[in-house]
């Protein structure tokens, strides 16, 4: 009667041995932004056990994660909690139920700019992100602000080799994931 | 000996007077270093997280371009340190992961066998906390200071990491060898919001507003950290929309500027101002 294969895949996915977990809640106690998931970080690492597919991949919780490692480095079975949202992510965007695209068009948005210069343009990063978001104002004094500070680069930095650099990119790209 | 510098993207826009800042400090200390020819992002977060491969193939490029040097990397960034130093090690153990990084970056070759260095191991093995006790020339006492590490910096997984993962001491000794007055506090590794500055400017300001009440209620003038990413977050707290009172946010490097110069180059880029706590600073 029980479905393992989600768990299988995960576990295979990671190379985390996210059966060993026995629900002490570790994880979730030390989560600086639990308050702002739908479902609790153990309760997500119980949902992939019982092959909870639907429940974990929809879940706000895996896009709320910051990626911070807390959870990873006090799991006394040693699994990379974080690791294992991150792998989540990858698959939810990949079947399309992503909970949430921001994270995901931001970091698509922040790599288009490293595949352009090889380095990150950060104003055009940024405007590129606002744009796209179709809110290009609502953090303009921020902006202003580091702006006057010098805390903005304004010209993009090239590198040198910058077809070896979209080379990489193309090399890589073929299987890439897109949201 | 020289090492080989890569700055990644921060130390060259947002946080310039971080390399203002370090490089004041080792030219006093006699620590040279060179920049690393035509070096690119290191992927930071985003390459990771959108495909794992894009991640190591972003990283090497760097850290193939540093071998050739053969020197010690020196990434004063958490994130590029973080990166750096877990692509090194997956590309010098796992056979397979090399050969398909080689593929992508040839004909660039990544071996995985530099050294990658942060700036806390820069001080404490080229400089070391008694020189720096005894090169002095400020007295800092008055200041009250929190050393905020931030999550990236010592939290990596499956790696014998060069201080404790949830009690760092090691950028303690440093700033307490500066004269300072190390106040010892509970938010050493507390989140300031990662990335989420753009996407989720709500929660990098509850949780950078979360460090900064703790720092303000234990009665310390500034915090110090050794990581762009969480200067920067705790210093646009102001414009993120916190109404309260702010503390001044320093380079780990500049709380040593100003023991030993008793000014900071920086002054001016810093959002949340610095005057007060330069104002602190006596001759010794
Ligand atoms: S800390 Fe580890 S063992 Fe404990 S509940 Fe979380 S994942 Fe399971
Ligand atoms: S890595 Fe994610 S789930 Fe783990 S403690 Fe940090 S924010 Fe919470």
């Amino acid at each position: 009667m029980d479905n393992l294969d989600f768990l299988h895949e995960v576990e295979k996915a990671t190379g985390e041995k996210v059966s060993t977990c026995y629900q002490c809640c570790k994880c979730t106690t030390g989560c600086p932004v639990v308050a702002d998931m739908d479902i609790y970080p153990h309760r997500i690492i119980r949902y992939i056990i019982l092959g909870n597919r639907d429940r974990v991949l929809g879940s706000k919780t895996i896009w709320t994660c910051l990626q911070c490692v807390t959870c990873s480095v006090r799991c006394p079975n040693d699994i990379d909690v974080a690791r294992v949202f991150d792998a989540l992510r990858k698959t939810s965007v990949q079947e399309g139920r992503a909970a949430e695209n921001d994270t995901w068009r931001f970091d698509e948005i922040f790599l288009e700019s490293v595949q352009r210069h090889g380095r990150l343009h950060e104003i055009e990063t940024i405007l590129h992100y606002k744009l796209d978001k179709k809110d290009l104002f609502s953090d303009s004094k921020m902006g202003m602000g580091m702006l006057m500070k010098g805390r903005l680069g304004l010209l993009p930095h090239n590198i040198k080799d910058r077809k070896g650099m979209k080379e990489i990119f193309k090399k890589i790209e073929g299987k890439k994931v897109r949201g | 000996m020289t090492l080989t510098y890569y700055p990644g993207c921060s130390l060259k826009t947002s946080s310039r007077f971080y390399e203002e800042s370090f490089k004041a400090v080792f030219s006093f200390f006699g620590i040279e270093h060179k920049e690393l020819e035509d070096w690119s992002c290191c992927g930071a977060s985003a390459a990771h997280t959108i495909d794992e491969r894009l991640g190591y193939a972003l990283a090497a490029r760097n850290l193939a371009l540093a071998e050739r040097e053969g020197r010690q990397l020196f990434a004063p960034c958490s994130a590029c340190y973080n990166r750096s130093l877990i692509t090194n090690k997956g590309i010098r153990e796992n056979g397979e992961l090399r050969e398909e990084i080689n593929k992508a970056l040839y004909p660039l070759q990544c071996t995985g066998t530099v050294e990658v260095k942060n700036i806390i191991d820069v001080l404490h093995d080229h400089v070391g906390i008694e020189t720096i006790a005894q090169r002095i020339a400020y007295d800092l006492s008055s200041i009250r200071v929190v050393p905020y590490y931030g999550c990236v910096l010592t939290r990596i997984m499956k790696m014998d990491a060069f201080d404790d993962k949830e009690d760092p001491t090691s950028m303690d000794s440093l700033i307490w060898s500066s004269g300072a007055e190390l106040v010892n506090w509970p938010y050493k590794m507390e989140c300031c919001g990662a990335s989420k500055t753009l996407t989720n400017k709500d929660m990098t300001l509850k949780l950078s507003a979360k460090i900064m009440d703790m720092a303000l209620s234990l009665g310390a003038d500034a915090v110090v950290t050794p990581c762009p990413l969480c200067q920067m977050n705790l210093d646009l707290l102001p414009y993120l929309g916190r109404k309260d009172r702010n503390l001044p946010v320093l380079f780990l490097t500049e709380i040593l500027e100003l023991a030993l110069f008793g000014t900071l180059k920086g002054t001016g880029s810093h959002i949340i101002p610095v005057d007060e706590i330069v104002k602190k600073v006596k001759k010794q």
